[in-house]
């Protein structure tokens, strides 16, 4: 996939430059590429009438975040909500016992992974070991779903 | 409105009744839903299984047929169930998997009462691995036990990826657990099915078996145990011989059976292999069998009748004995019948036309949720509320562990308990 552009997101803002997310609006896209805000961050995209525009820029947004900081693509269409991905993973277990014996996260609970609605999430992208440079590399969750919905750039 | 958090809520979707499940409830409706996987979001979004997004159809009134179904009100459709209960010789009592342990406890009293007959969803399969555990004074393993001492699980006659999604992740090969640190490093996995599926890919073997023949695998098996020759098997001895050899090796193995045993009628047969097989292999080294439970409460209503009768079989109260178990399935007997009173099942779709036909002529009372290929043929209609999501109850989880079940969601229907306590009260 071609690398985000501050033009493309910037497309999809109502480009009034009011200023009440502490930018204008070219500024604001800029920092979405950084991930320093979210798109829900500009009131105005909360309204009905930028519901599409909102749900673009998220989708534009969302899976590259994940992407791009850990080289993980998930496709939730064929996950099925096995739970595996987030049992073996050992961040999840470092961060809650009871995940790596296989109960689910508690709902407070930190996790790198988790299973919302039925389906994967990666909630927690910067704690993945591979986001972390220094660490070995993972594969555990790509390698271990049956149903291929993680892959691995 | 504001929204409520309902934590550690049961899943009532399989037996593997996931204890861990946080639900978000907004305006009576399940808002968000943590950890459930997507057959049991299903469950609470009252959509198709795996379909999260395309929604079932309730049914909304009770009805009764006059030559269509037609609405009617609750008392009337309690008289036309209970007349045509009452007038019938033999009547049968059927489903009750997805229902809690008191409905069921109410049902078995009903068929009790009518002298009828009694027989829970797959009784043929599970009534039998029941009645050979008992016998051979094997005890039900509970599934925190197996996920900290199994180094070899077997999936044999199932798919657990489709009937029960977390089984995998939570109790079996991926949970580290007491004795088995590393997760699914420390253990080995097998599954025996009709055709290579998802469960292929994570299987150390994958034995592939014609339809209907499992017990001749089990015989063969056997056989190389024995250290007996079994070259007369005609299919894949190489990895049947594989397999046997690891079997022997491991600490503790547990198999998980699931309805493809009952295939092409021979239920019984390869239960009994199976059975023999784990006794074998008892021999050398540890092994236990647990059935995997694609409904929730398959586990509870087999628990009532080993409590109630003494015995796991269907039940037979016709005749002069109070309580005659019939060996088999009932369902053989399906011409003998002539009135059902179906809970929570959908016949039409689940049994073999040449069984379901026979239901097409006797008069049929039904308490469902939803339309099914059932709901048009039966006699009376009772919409009813989804026990575990609408309803409190009981459940028992595969390995017999009794769970309580929440109630989330208003509903304005009544549960299949209170519809079949109502019943029950008018037949006194
Ligand atoms: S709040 Fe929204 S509309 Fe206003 S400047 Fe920021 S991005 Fe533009
Ligand atoms: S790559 Fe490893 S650390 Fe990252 S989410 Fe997957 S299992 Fe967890
Ligand atoms: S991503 Fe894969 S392993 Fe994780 S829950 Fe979905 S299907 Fe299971
Ligand atoms: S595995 Fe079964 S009980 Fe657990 S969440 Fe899925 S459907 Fe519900």
């Amino acid at each position: 996939m071609a690398k985000l552009s501050m033009y493309q997101l910037y497309h999809y803002l109502p480009k009034t430059d009011c200023e009440k997310c502490g930018f204008s609006c070219m500024g604001f896209a800029n920092r979405l590429i950084s991930r320093d805000v979210r798109p829900e961050d500009c009131p105005f995209l909360l309204e009905p009438e930028y519901s599409e525009s909102l749900t673009e820029l998220n989708r534009l947004l969302g899976p590259e975040v994940e992407k791009e900081i850990t080289g993980l693509i998930i496709d939730q269409e064929k996950c099925n909500g096995c739970g595996i991905c987030v049992t073996v993973c050992e961040v999840n277990m470092e961060k809650s016992q009871e995940v790596g014996a296989g109960r689910g996260p508690g709902f407070s609970d930190e996790v790198v992974l988790r299973i919302d609605n039925g389906k994967i999430k990666l909630v927690d992208p910067q704690s993945c070991r591979r986001a972390n440079p220094s660490s070995h590399i993972c594969r555990a969750c790509a390698e271990l779903c049956p149903t291929k919905a993680i892959s691995l750039v | 409105m504001s929204e409520i958090l309902y934590e550690s809520v049961v899943c009532p979707s399989c037996g593997c009744l996931c204890d861990d499940i946080d639900v978000v409830v907004e305006e009576n409706r399940v808002k968000s839903i943590r950890n459930v996987c997507e057959w049991g979001i299903s469950k609470f979004l009252f959509t198709k299984k795996f379909t999260p997004n395309v929604k079932r159809g309730r049914v909304e009134k009770p009805m009764i047929r006059e030559k269509t179904l037609v609405e009617t009100d609750y008392e009337a459709a309690i008289s036309r169930a209970v007349d045509i209960l009452k007038g019938s010789k033999k009547p049968l009592i059927y489903g009750l998997t997805n229902s809690g342990y008191n409905a069921q406890k109410i049902a078995l009293s009903i068929a009790r009462r009518l002298k009828g007959l009694f027989e829970p969803r797959g009784a043929a399969l599970l009534s039998s691995y029941y009645a050979a555990m008992g016998d051979s004074n094997f005890y039900v393993a509970p599934l925190e036990e197996i996920r900290n001492n199994a180094d070899l699980i077997i999936y044999w006659g199932c798919n657990p990826i489709h009937s029960t999604p977390r089984h995998l992740a939570r109790y079996s090969v991926y949970p580290r657990g007491r004795c088995k640190e590393r997760g699914s490093q420390d253990r080995v996995v097998f599954t025996v099915d009709v055709a290579e599926n998802e469960m292929g890919k994570l299987s150390r073997r994958f034995l592939q078996v014609e339809r209907g023949t499992d017990f001749l695998v089990m015989e063969t098996m056997m056989k190389l145990l024995r250290e007996e020759n079994a070259e007369d098997y005609k299919g894949d001895i190489a990895t049947i011989e594989n397999m046997v050899r690891q079997m022997t090796k491991v600490s503790y193995g547990a198999i998980f059976f699931g309805m493809g045993l009952s295939a092409k009628d021979n239920a019984a047969k390869n239960i009994e292999n199976l059975m023999a097989l784990v006794k074998e292999l008892n021999r050398k080294t540890r092994f236990v069998i647990l059935p995997l439970y694609d409904d929730f409460n398959t586990s509870g209503v087999i628990q009532l009748l080993i409590r109630e009768l003494k015995s796991p079989m269907p039940a037979d109260f016709s005749g002069d004995h109070v309580a005659k178990n019939s060996k088999y399935s009932l369902l053989e007997n399906l011409h003998e019948i002539d009135a059902a009173l179906v809970v929570g099942d959908d016949p039409f779709w689940s049994l073999p036309s040449e069984k379901s036909d026979l239901l097409k002529k006797i008069p049929m009372v039904l308490i469902d949720p939803y339309w099914t290929r059932t709901t048009n043929k039966a006699q009376v209609v009772f919409p009813t509320a989804v026990t575990g999501i609408e309803a409190e109850g009981i459940a028992y989880r595969m390995d017999g562990l009794p769970l309580k079940l929440k109630k989330v969601l208003e509903s304005e229907y009544p549960s299949d308990e209170s519809i079949l306590g109502d019943i029950y009260q008018r037949l006194q």
